[in-house]
């Protein structure tokens, strides 16, 4: 009896719009992700950056520690002597195309110099712009401080 | 004559895969059919094969975690503990309590996102796609945990070899402890979902059969052995971390069909959140880290500080640590069985040789026996109880 109660009155498609009108009104959960940016968490692993001192100079010492460690060999470092015996960097790149954002690199930098940034918007259409150098990953720093400062957060 | 040349039966070969949806990744399967129904099967794996064991052996034992994460895909952290520990007997380093708790939840965790997946996935494949939506949706909320503790969504490479990596932020306390809290209701959501489905019990119950004994001679392991009324589970029986400190339950079904194997891994869900729940309760305090020279990085505190420390970090990153000559293995009960790592060591700083046991790989061998004599509709009902990812099988 009571099934045939419900065929006729169709209770069954009202509950179910009824969940459906219950989803309609509760908070999305999903993003729209080309225009608008999913939130990410303070660890988030993302683009490198390389922390300078106060007057620019970069803080790296070149001790070749984060090439080492790295899984997928994608950092590349040459230093040099200077005229006053100080280290020089000569060459540090490192190749976003192999990279695995592991966060060993930073793991392992003596000197708080490398970091795991948080950007991840790296596609691009040419494979030389994903090899980064020093000068790119200094501006990195930049970017990071004052989005972070903008938020009110520590680096 | 004609007519006996008609019945006698013509068997046809068809590719199911690489790329058909429901393979679950570029799982090949030749199947041979009788009009529809499957006579054999044959798995053909290897498209995903990038010689994870090869590599190895030009790593250092540091180095390899990352490759870890690419086994298992979906529950990269389990296959993280389960190196390090088999690194870790090589050395008998202690690790403190609370890394250890770390590990348990982190493990745990990684079983709850992998069986969603799983549920998710099976039920699209019978064709029930609410539960992919509202499966996926508490996926992420797992997802956001790890990317909260560990800095990613999948590849975490966090678990380190004597401890993890760094202490979890307060944030992440509060996002599990919320999770764990409602967890519970979105497993009944789902279970009101299938359970008493008429549809989803036609298309599980007595699909794919596989009894104890056949579970056993086939090696499988996980949910496919509990499935068929083995009652064996490494937590249990050997235990790994602390799992001897938590009350959790080993669910089994003796009907050893597809539908069991549903009621088994969603009992496990359950199971799993109650131990992530003991685990948050009782979470020690402490380091996350041994402080064993051998194998341990020194904090960074420490090396920007002193000498020592830094000399060590030094060391430890350009030599590596060097295991005794020996051989070991270590098995964890992953999401999807028995995960085991086998190195041998030549007292160098990477491994001679290491050998994955991985679950889906030793579960995929399974497949033929249980699909013999199903419809081919049927195959993807069976795949998808079998729960493999094709990133373990041809590492
Ligand atoms: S994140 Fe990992 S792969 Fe990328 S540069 Fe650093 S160490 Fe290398
Ligand atoms: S580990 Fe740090 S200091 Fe050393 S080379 Fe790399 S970035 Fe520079």
């Amino acid at each position: 009896m009571k099934n045939i109660f419900d065929t006729l009155l169709l209770t069954e498609i009202f509950q179910g719009l009824g969940i459906t009108l219950k989803h309609l009104f509760k908070k999305k959960i999903t993003y729209k992700y080309p225009y608008e940016d999913t939130p990410i968490f303070p660890r988030f692993r993302g683009v490198q950056y390389i922390k300078t001192h106060e007057n620019g100079a970069t803080k790296c010492v070149g001790c070749y520690l984060c090439q080492k460690v790295c899984p997928s060999e994608c950092i590349h470092i040459v230093t040099d002597c200077g005229p006053n015996g100080e280290r020089l960097i000569r060459k540090y790149e490192i190749d976003l195309s192999r990279c695995i954002y592991c966060g060993y690199c930073e793991e392992a930098c003596p000197v708080d110099a490398v970091h795991m940034g948080r950007d991840y918007h790296t596609t691009d259409s040419t494979r030389d712009n994903y090899v980064i150098n020093m000068k790119t990953l200094s501006e990195n720093y930049k970017k990071e401080l004052a989005n972070a400062q903008a938020k009110g957060e520590q680096l | 004559m004609q007519n006996m040349n008609n019945n006698v039966a013509e068997i046809v070969t068809v590719n199911m895969g690489p790329q058909h949806p429901s393979t679950h990744g570029v799982l090949r399967l030749v199947v041979d059919l009788d009009g529809e129904t499957i006579v054999n099967v044959t798995p053909d794996v290897g498209y995903l094969h990038r010689g994870t064991e090869k590599l190895a052996e030009n790593r250092t034992y540091h180095q390899f975690i990352p490759l870890t994460d690419r086994l298992d895909y979906l529950s990269p952290l389990s296959n993280n503990l389960a190196y390090c520990l088999a690194v870790e007997k090589f050395f008998g380093v202690k690790i403190p309590e609370r890394a250890d708790y770390m590990r348990v939840i982190y493990a745990e965790l990684a079983r709850v996102a992998s069986h969603l997946v799983w549920i998710a996935t099976h039920a699209l494949d019978i064709g029930a796609m609410t539960v992919f939506l509202y499966a996926f949706r508490e996926r992420e909320r797992v997802l956001d945990m790890f990317e909260c503790a560990t800095g990613q969504r999948m590849t975490s490479s966090w678990i380190r070899i004597g401890g993890v990596r760094a202490d979890a932020p307060e944030e992440f306390f509060k996002l599990a402890k919320d999770f764990v809290d409602e967890f519970d209701g979105f497993v009944d959501l789902y279970e009101n979902l299938l359970t008493n489905n008429r549809i989803w019990k036609m298309r599980t119950i007595g699909i794919g059969m596989l009894n104890a004994d056949d579970a056993q001679d086939y090696g499988t392991s996980g949910p496919l052995m509990r499935g068929a009324g083995i009652d064996f589970d490494l937590r249990r029986d050997e235990p790994y971390c602390c799992y001897d400190k938590f009350q959790f339950e080993i669910p089994t079904q003796p009907e050893g069909d597809t539908y069991a194997r549903y009621k088994v891994r969603m009992k496990e869900l359950r199971e799993a959140n109650k131990i992530v729940a003991q685990a948050l309760e009782n979470l020690p305090e402490g380091p996350i880290m041994t402080d064993d020279p051998r194998v341990a990085m020194p904090a960074h505190e420490d090396v920007y500080e002193r000498m020592e420390s830094l000399i060590r970090r030094f060391y430890l990153i350009s030599k590596g640590f060097r295991p005794p000559k020996g051989e070991t293995y270590q098995g964890i009960e992953a999401p999807k069985g028995e995960l085991g790592f086998y190195i041998v060591s030549e007292g160098e700083e990477r491994p001679y040789r290491l050998k994955i046991r991985a679950p889906s790989y030793v579960n995929l061998g399974v497949l033929n026996h249980m699909a013999q004599g199903h419809m081919l509709a049927d195959l993807v009902a069976i795949i998808g109880t079998n729960d493999v990812v094709l990133g373990e099988i041809d590492r």
